[in-house]
């Protein structure tokens, strides 16, 4: 397996991010989709488990750089780093206490466990009124006071962007890691026969988890790169919003679970899916994705590349992970 | 006891997700949205043809019937073979489907109505009538339903294919009769408990509210024994119980918004028992 062709995809929309910082705002939204799907990719698709709480970790992502801004004032350009790295760890953290319980579950209940994740937590903003409650939290005040206007204007267009890509490049090189290493082989074992796998000695949960956590942390980046970097606010309807899992797992089944390129060509023809949906019918763009995703699923499991790399000579698969 | 009487509701709604589940092993992870359906039902057939909620609520057991079997002969029979992940998905994919199909038909507006027929005084406690008719409706509903798996030659067979399918094939059971029948049922049952919830959530319709009972849902379905239905009715008088003291006990605490509190509880609850007792807190 060779990574370079989704690796130099991702390089190349950076490079074209700042070449013309105009257009960032459309490669972010389309990167996105690619890096939502890469990330729910390698958990969904290496482990064929499903998380309907997955959203709770793009908020937590988000939720690390609001509640530093809005709680640390003071520590300038720093502030962006230190948020970043609290966001991951905290969505790291609540994949690791979700995983822990669930994951020793087997399939349909580890999806009963999940699906309270993403409504719990949000009602536990609202209801404890914290970090903002129902009302979020407005970073663009902060990040000028903190990063100066120039600067903050700059994070929240090319630099979110550039944010956004870099999570879809980690997670291409994470599952490249993954899939090239013991760990890879062990979960592809569990994925056939968890049973089996257990009598050959491996811990399935252990891991599982490993996969859990390292896609929780990347949602987190993503989210708080998309949501607090990119839009200056984090609002609980917003950043809990259900969708997004959906949007992932579309991206995902679109391309082809466990592919490494199946989320970037997904993400693409997502994307601008969604986008004539809209301009041609407005507000119907989640109804069309539901169909989507129940279409897909339906009549064709392996995705666009997952098929493809079926008919093509064992080389040319090697190029297209 | 108030929160018995609502209790009683849960365990109705609970009642078709722990049928399905126990029958054919699927979780049905869209299970708020025909409460969602339910719901909807028993606000046009009072506010358009002055439909009380039992008529109402004999309509939505037909119509979720109906989509129940629509929902197997589409997603479940095809998938089977295809496996859980795709089912899972598939269904939930289906549940925002309708939600957002709902949305664009009736508009995301809260909406509600009240259907009042007096109350009763329970002891301590004035209960609306209506109220009362629900949470009776609901038992007759879970005790119908427990007797009907007991008694009748089909209750038998659907036990029989919980205990092991390939045996009651062998034995001559129409296994894919006994899925179909179960999902129309447990689906149906589900949407008549929309109905009945509405006498008691007077503003709370809205396309988007299944996401909150699919969590209720589950955490009951859990606590009484995923699969078994008795279990199911009870642990939602427990969760009724349970509700009610926690939002006591939130207000108390000087919490804004003590109904968001106990919802989190539901939550944490569910992860605590999936820990420490996957199989249900009592066998029933």
């Amino acid at each position: 397996m060779k990574p370079y062709i989704p690796l130099g995809i991702y390089l190349a929309l950076m490079a074209a991010a700042f070449a013309a910082p105009e257009y960032s705002k459309l490669i972010a939204s389309v990167a996105f989709f690619m890096a939502l799907g890469q990330a729910v990719n390698i958990f969904v698709g290496l482990t064929r488990y499903v998380d309907f709480g997955y959203v709770a970790f793009l908020a937590m992502g988000a939720y690390g750089v609001g509640v530093v801004l809005t709680y640390l004032p003071g520590l300038g350009l720093a502030a962006l780093p230190v948020g970043i790295a609290l966001g991951v760890a905290m969505a790291a953290a609540l994949a690791a206490v979700v995983g822990a319980i669930a994951l020793r579950l087997r399939g349909a209940y580890f999806a009963i466990a999940t699906i309270g994740v993403n409504e719990g937590l949000k009602h536990l903003i609202v209801g404890a009124n914290i970090w903002g409650g129902g009302a979020g939290l407005i970073l663009s005040s902060a990040m000028f006071r903190e990063f100066g206007r120039e600067t903050a204007l700059f994070l929240s267009t090319v630099g979110s962007t550039t944010l956004i890509l870099v999570a879809g490049a980690i997670a291409v090189v994470a599952m490249y890691l993954i899939q090239s290493s013991r760990a890879g082989y062990a979960l592809a074992a569990i994925r056939q026969d968890e049973d089996a796998a257990k009598v050959m000695g491996i811990n399935p949960t252990k891991y599982k988890l490993l996969a859990f956590m390292t896609s929780a942390s990347l949602s987190g980046l993503l989210g708080a790169s998309y949501f607090a970097v990119g839009n200056m606010q984090v609002f609980p309807e917003n950043v809990f919003f259900i969708e997004y899992i959906l949007d992932g797992m579309a991206v995902m089944f679109l391309g082809g679970a466990a592919t490494v390129t199946g989320p970037i060509v997904g993400g693409l023809i997502y994307y601008f899916a969604r986008d004539l949906v809209g301009q041609v019918w407005p507000g119907a763009q989640a109804l069309v994705t539901a169909l989507l995703v129940f279409i897909i699923v339906v009549l064709l499991p392996r995705g666009i590349v997952g098929t493809l790399r079926l008919h093509l000579p064992p080389k040319a698969r090697e190029w297209l992970p | 006891m108030s929160g018995l009487i609502i209790g009683s509701v849960y365990g109705l709604i609970t009642l078709g997700l722990s049928l399905i589940f126990g029958v054919l092993r699927v979780a049905n992870v869209a299970h708020g949205s025909y409460v969602m359906i339910g719901a909807y039902v028993a606000f046009f057939g009072f506010t358009l043809w002055g439909a009380p909620p039992p008529v109402a609520g004999i309509g939505a057991l037909a119509l979720g019937a109906g989509l129940g079997a629509l929902v197997y002969y589409v997603v479940v029979k095809p998938l089977m073979k295809a496996g859980e992940l795709n089912i899972l998905v598939a269904l939930f994919a289906l549940g925002l489907l309708i939600a957002e199909a709902a949305r664009m038909a009736w508009g995301p507006d809260f909406r509600g109505y009240t259907w009042s027929i007096g109350s009763v005084s329970l002891g301590v406690l004035v209960v609306e009538l209506s109220k009362v008719l629900g949470a009776l409706t609901a038992l007759v509903t879970a005790v119908g339903l427990e007797v009907f798996l007991r008694r009748t030659y089909f209750g038998r067979a659907v036990r029989a294919v919980v205990q092991d399918p390939v045996g009651a094939q062998v034995v001559g059971i129409n296994v894919e009769r006994v899925f179909l029948l179960s999902t129309a049922m447990g689906i149906g049952i589900t949407t008549l408990g929309g109905v009945m919830l509405t006498l008691f959530i007077p503003v709370g319709i809205n396309p988007y509210m299944g996401g909150i009972y699919t969590l209720i849902s589950f955490v009951i379905a859990v606590m009484g024994g995923l699969g078994s239905i008795m279990g199911a009715y009870v642990a939602g008088l427990l969760f009724g119980v349970f509700q009610s003291v926690g939002y006591y006990v939130f207000s108390l605490m000087g919490f804004a918004q003590p109904f968001e509190m106990a919802l989190f509880l539901a939550f944490v609850l569910l992860l605590l028992i999936l820990l420490f007792k996957p199989t249900g807190l009592f066998r029933l």
